[in-house]
């Protein structure tokens, strides 16, 4: 009867004048996605963890990574795993049996125990199915120092649970297992996004109309989703991963939160600034970013960040007349011409200069080179009212 | 000549809350002699007297009340003294009562009109009928027939018999208490016997209560009758949900089938019928009960303090007497609503046996589905199975009229069968075949064999037993993981009842045993503690199970009821209860009541008992893979106090203060994140008998006393819940603490067939647990809540108006009632819980149900 009250209070969700704002929007500090990789090892095997997180300009953020231990029994032993200590974080300083500091900054390690399954009969099966690592990313609003230990340590704990500094918590899992590595999962990859069909410029600005709408396509590689053995209790059973995208930005909105990934639809943004959400203007300049996060339900991901930007269609079209490799190694490609304050990328092949600006001083656009084979490409300028134009030039690598 | 009425109904001679069930009949009516000289006078008279009736229907005292002089008293009650009535039944048992009866003495003019054909001299009955209730065709009996000055009454099957009445057109008067006055005209032939039928309409719909002596024993009942709960606003109909009306049961989330007594989870109140177990009340989200009220005679509800006939349950009993099928004719009713359709039939088959069948069949798996397209979000929620239920219940039963003893057979069951489906939160909503779904499948079927025999001047035996199967499936989210229980119970209740009058005792005891072979398979993911955030890699490693289990849970029990005053009465007695294959603990209650009467207006009462249970076994908290076969069985220490008040014989109140402690509870382990249950192998981690609580508080009950025109009450607890708390503190509030609950039910019998009821509710909000931050789960990309102390946010007060309306039809035969129970008729927002954002930063009220008109019509035969 729990159970028919629970689900009728479900159907009748509908008797609420709730309406919240879209998970996809990003206004304040929050942390999209972790990455472990790879996602599974071995005992005492390094894992690498990165962090995608939103930055909220002016605001100082840093990172502190806690790791606990596998729980092969499944005894609910892991302090990663315990609510309370969300709840009173100055436990963490306590070290828990099992608990570990990783470190600080946007990446860490994690690695267990090389004996995590020394408690464990040589047959069981939770050496082939694995138990988990649980790490902990504490995304705090201030500066922390890397190297603070005792008192000052706790304090930064002491400020959370007094909720004096802002925090956000998010969990991952590293999964520890006795299976070859060859059966282990990987993480899924991102090959390309396609923006109205054509494919976006790596490291380039997505160009929206205010209150327009782009289309957006995802390209994973083809062999994403994996196959893996579950064991059940009636025996083991073959499935095939499920890989599911997420969108998440800083402005505007989505047709759908989430989608499969092996699936080439393509998923609607509707920029800032549409008469239908008055509350989501166009930025103050006019840029934002649109997050993409792929997941398998095995607990592997990847992420990309794709800025945007408002276009101004009253600006002129840039026009370019020279590109300029670098002559050193460490040196960036100079665009010369007209109206280059207009220009939003400059794109050379499929790749856009990296970091492109527009410099005042010597009225060119600069940037980075675009990691590009040898060989010559086409180059095209990108303007910030939308348009885009060939410049018949070719870029040369050598 | 001679002229009787029964003037008015009976009125109580015994404390409050008993219910006069059958009216005593005048079977065996003795003529009084009209005093020779009054005679010569010429005139008439009449003597109301208070005339006593013993149980076994014979007249043990009688005393003129109102005099016409010493003739005409002397020659009434001498006439009276020879009445034979049938035995009256208070609460279903025969009972002495008391009622006022006129003798009228009136001078009769012999008019013959024409020479009779038959032989002179020889009374020859040339006038007969029968009486019935229109609609009903439920006999009329004790009614006064007059043709042409002839007098009769009419005897317990409605029938009545004139001899000598006048040749012509004659007029006809019948006169019945609760019906309206009847007057005809027949034409009366001479050497033809004129039959007549005629039905008489009732002047209201409620039946006349009338509080007869029984022996009152229990300290916490409330009785409601057939009249009683058939028109309670919001209700349905309903006898069960009508208990949620009472105090002591806390306000139901979203008007469902939770039946929480005195703050107890549902596991620790138990529902009777015929001393047979319901192992589920209701159907559906509480729609309706799943068994149908029009097979009950009357159900009692106690929360608390309980005798030791009935144990295995720590909190509130509910005992409902299912009905005698009928003995006067075939009735029945078809019932068509917007959740169900149902019929009833009952018919005598015999003169001593009679049967009834009845059915009902959920519509809710139409209208649901539609309702949710109509106002539910677009792929919020749907079913992959719509709510399909059904129930049925049907008896035979041998009983010999004016007799104690009966056997019966009876057969009842229910099923229900559902599946949600909402989408899956990990993946868009347009994706084919993205939802999980979470169903539910109950069936449980009872045989059972009752017999009630007396052996003696002075014991009585009672037989109740049965044999069930009980399935429950649930499953969830993916194929994988279900949960799948079956049982057959068998349950055997022996008592003996021995009265002692010169000890002025009674002793009752009994064997109350219940066996219960149990299957158990499920496959599921390992228990998570409370405290602990879900992992799906441990999610996806079932575990599956397979048990076979016998519960062997035998009852034993011995009380004696002392009676050593009129006034007072004390109950005390042991029962035994235990489960001996699996818990392998027995264990022993003592239970003491004490009532005290002081004045005919006032009665004092006390109780204090202790009872024990064992843990939730139906859903594995005894399994040694999914739960702790060493938990200790639940406890629960009942003590109370109160008064009933009987004030201008129109208002029952009935106050009550308990406390009631809670020990033993099973509960979810907490995992330790400091590695403490490191070394606590296997169940500990899952199930501790740790688990303590309370609740205590007072209740007032004020019932006006039903009549022809209105019943009603006012209920009024005043309580308080607390269990221990996982967040440190000793005691917190327990999920459905509310600390007030003030229902006001009434119904109106209006002229035109009409009646009006209304109830309104008031109740301190529920109690949610707030949520004080959330984690971010970045592999399955959702918020995990991280809840603050359970319990410890109230939301705003429930108040809430339902409306009922009958308009019944009346026909000869058979009556057509229409019906319109609206709930929530003010379609106020009452805030029922919280509606979270994606990351539980934003919250709403989820409201309770809108505005709710459920229309019938039923048909009644």
């Amino acid at each position: 009867m729990r159970t028919a009250t629970t689900l009728l209070a479900l159907t009748l969700t509908a008797c609420t004048n709730a309406k919240f704002s879209p998970e996809t929007l990003v206004k304040d500090l929050r942390v999209l996605s972790i990455q472990a990789e790879p996602p599974e090892v071995g005992p005492g095997e390094l894992s690498r963890l990165s962090i995608l997180k939103s930055d909220i300009p002016g605001q100082v953020t840093s990172l502190i990574w806690v790791g606990c231990e596998p729980d092969p029994q499944d005894l609910g032993r892991s302090a990663c795993n315990d609510a309370s200590i969300l709840l009173r974080p100055t436990e963490i300083v306590d070290y828990p049996p099992g608990l570990q500091l990783l470190g600080f900054g946007l990446v860490a390690q994690y690695k267990s125990t090389t004996t995590v399954f020394d408690v464990l009969p040589a047959d069981s099966l939770i050496r082939r199915t694995g138990s988990v690592g649980q790490v902990m990313g504490l995304v705090i609003g201030e500066e922390v120092d890397p190297l603070a230990t005792g008192d000052k340590l706790r304090g930064y704990f002491a400020r959370i649970e007094a909720k004096e500094t802002p925090v956000v918590v998010a969990l991952t899992r590293v999964l520890v297992s006795e299976k070859p590595p060859a059966q282990r999962n990987k993480n899924p990859g991102i090959v390309d996004l396609f923006v109205d069909g054509a494919r976006h410029p790596k490291g380039g600005r997505i160009p929206v109309k205010a209150g327009g709408q782009a289309a957006l396509t995802v390209e994973v590689p083809a062999d994403v989703r994996q196959t893996y053995i579950e064991p059940l209790p009636s025996g083991d059973v073959e499935r095939i991963e499920n890989v599911v995208g997420a969108w998440y930005s800083s402005g505007g909105r989505f047709s759908r939160e989430r989608f499969d990934a092996t699936v080439r639809d393509a998923t609607t943004f509707i920029a800032p600034g549409s008469a239908e959400f008055p509350d989501d203007p166009v930025p103050e300049r006019r840029t934002g970013i649109i997050w993409l996060v792929v997941r398998d339900d095995r607990g592997g991901q990847s992420f990309d960040r794709y800025p945007f930007f408002v276009c101004d269609e009253a600006l002129p079209n840039p026009q370019v007349t020279a590109v300029t490799p670098p002559t050193t190694p460490d040196g960036q490609v100079v665009v010369t011409g007209s109206n280059l304050s207009a220009t939003l990328d400059i794109v050379v092949g499929d790749v856009a200069v990296g970091r492109g600006a527009y410099n005042q001083a010597q009225d060119t656009f600069v940037g980075d080179a675009p990691a590009l084979p040898s060989g010559s490409y086409p180059v095209k300028v990108r303007g910030r009212n939308c348009r885009d134009a060939d410049t018949n030039l070719l870029y040369v690598v050598p | 000549m001679q002229r009787l009425f029964l003037l008015l109904a009976l009125w109580a001679t015994a404390p409050l809350a008993q219910t006069l069930t059958k009216a005593p009949t005048l079977v065996k009516s003795v003529e009084p002699e009209f005093p020779a000289e009054a005679m010569d006078a010429g005139a008439g008279a009449s003597v109301v007297m208070d005339i006593e009736i013993g149980v076994d229907g014979t007249v043990t005292a009688a005393k003129v009340v109102q005099s016409a002089g010493p003739a005409f008293d002397a020659a009434a009650l001498a006439a009276a003294r020879q009445f034979v009535f049938t035995p009256a039944e208070v609460d279903g048992q025969p009972a002495p009562v008391r009622i006022q009866f006129t003798s009228n003495f009136t001078v009769k003019t012999q008019v013959v009109e024409a020479p009779l054909v038959q032989d002179a001299g020889v009374p020859v009955v040339n006038f007969k009928g029968r009486l019935k209730a229109s609609g009903t065709r439920e006999p009329i009996a004790a009614a006064s027939v007059t043709v042409a000055g002839v007098e009769a009454v009419s005897d317990d099957q409605g029938r009545f018999e004139l001899t000598d009445v006048p040749f012509g057109s004659v007029s006809v008067t019948v006169s019945a208490a609760g019906f309206e006055p009847f007057t005809e005209t027949e034409e009366v032939k001479p050497g033809e016997r004129t039959e007549v039928t005629y039905s008489l309409k009732r002047t209201g719909v409620f039946e006349t209560v009338v509080r007869g002596q029984k022996d009152r024993r229990e300290v916490t009942q409330v009785r409601l009758t057939q009249s009683e709960f058939r028109m309670v606003a919001g209700s349905n109909n309903d006898a069960f949900k009508v208990v949620q009306n009472l105090p002591g049961v806390a306000r139901s989330p979203f008007g469902g089938g939770l039946l929480v007594v005195r703050g107890s989870k549902a596991w620790d109140s138990r529902v009777y019928v015929d001393e047979i177990q319901i192992p589920q009340l209701f159907h559906f989200a509480g729609v309706v009960s799943t068994f149908n009220s029009a097979n009950l005679e009357a159900i009692a509800f106690q929360p608390g303090n309980f005798g030791v006939d009935y144990g295995r349950s720590i909190g509130g009993l509910i005992t409902a007497d299912a009905k005698t099928p009928s003995k006067s004719g075939v009735h029945g009713f078809v019932d068509v609503n917007v959740f169900d359709v149902s019929a009833m039939v009952e018919a005598p088959v015999t003169d001593t046996w009679s049967v009834s069948g009845s059915a009902r069949y959920g519509l809710a798996q139409w209208v649901l589905p539609a309702a949710i397209r109509a106002f539910a979000p677009p792929g919020s929620v749907g079913f992959g199975l719509a709510p399909e239920y059904w129930d049925y219940q049907v008896r035979a039963e041998r009983k010999v009229a004016n007799s104690k003893n009966r056997l019966f057979l009876a057969a009842f069951g229910s099923s229900d069968r559902w599946a949600f489906l909402t989408p899956n939160r990990l993946l868009d909503p347009d994706i084919e075949g993205n939802t999980v779904s979470a169903g539910s499948s109950t069936l449980y079927n009872r045989l059972v064999f009752g017999l009630d025999q007396r052996l003696g001047e002075r014991l009585t035996f009672i037989s109740r037993n049965s044999v069930g199967l009980d399935v429950n499936t649930q499953s969830s989210t993916v194929q994988e993981i279900f949960f799948r229980n079956t049982q057959v119970p068998v349950q055997l209740r022996e008592r003996f009842k021995l009265d002692v009058p010169e000890a002025k005792l009674v002793f009752n005891a009994g064997l109350d045993a219940l066996v219960t072979p149990t299957s158990f398979d499920a496959q599921r993911p390992p228990v998570f503690s409370p405290n602990q955030l879900p992992d799906p890699y441990v999610t996806r490693r079932l575990i599956a199970a397979t048990e076979r289990s016998v519960y062997v849970e035998p009852g034993l029990f011995l009380d004696a009821t002392w009676t050593p005053l009129e006034s007072l009465q004390v109950r005390g007695g042991l029962r035994m209860d235990g489960e001996l294959a699996v818990m392998k603990k027995v264990w022993l209650n003592p239970r003491l009541a004490v009532r005290y009467t002081p004045l005919d207006v006032l009665t004092v009462k006390a109780g204090a008992a202790m009872y024990q249970q064992p843990p939730d076994y139906r859903t594995g908290q005894l399994s040694p893979v999914f739960g702790d076969p060493s938990l200790r069985p639940e406890g629960a220490w009942h003590f109370m106090g109160g008064a009933e008040l009987r004030l201008f014989k129109l208002l029952e109140v009935d106050l009550q203060g308990y406390y009631k402690a809670l020990f033993n509870q099973a509960r979810l382990s907490l995992a330790s994140g400091e590695g403490s249950d490191i070394s606590i192998p296997g169940a500990k981690t899952r199930y501790t008998s740790d688990g303590y609580g309370r609740a205590y508080g007072g209740e007032v009950l004020v019932r006006v006393r039903p009549t022809k025109y209105f019943l009603g009450w006012v209920s009024y607890s005043l309580s308080r819940f607390e269990r221990d708390a996982y967040g440190g503190a000793q005691y917190a509030p327990g999920p459905l603490d509310q600390p007030h609950n003030l229902i006001v039910v009434g119904s109106v019998q209006l002229p035109w067939n009409v009646n009006v009821g209304a109830r309104f509710r008031y109740a301190s909000g529920p109690l949610v647990t707030p949520i004080a931050s959330s984690l971010f789960d970045a592999q399955a990309n959702l918020y995990v809540p991280i809840p603050a102390l359970p319990w410890s946010r109230r939301l705003p007060d429930f108040l809430q108006l339902d409306v009922r309306v009958d308009k019944r039809f009346v026909f000869e035969n058979w009556s057509l009632v229409a019906y319109l129970d609206v709930q929530n008729a003010t379609n106020r927002q009452n805030p029922e819980a919280l509606f979270y954002n994606f990351n539980y930063s934003e919250s709403a009220f989820v409201y309770s149900i809108p505005i709710l008109p459920t229309v019938g019509v039923r048909g009644e035969w």
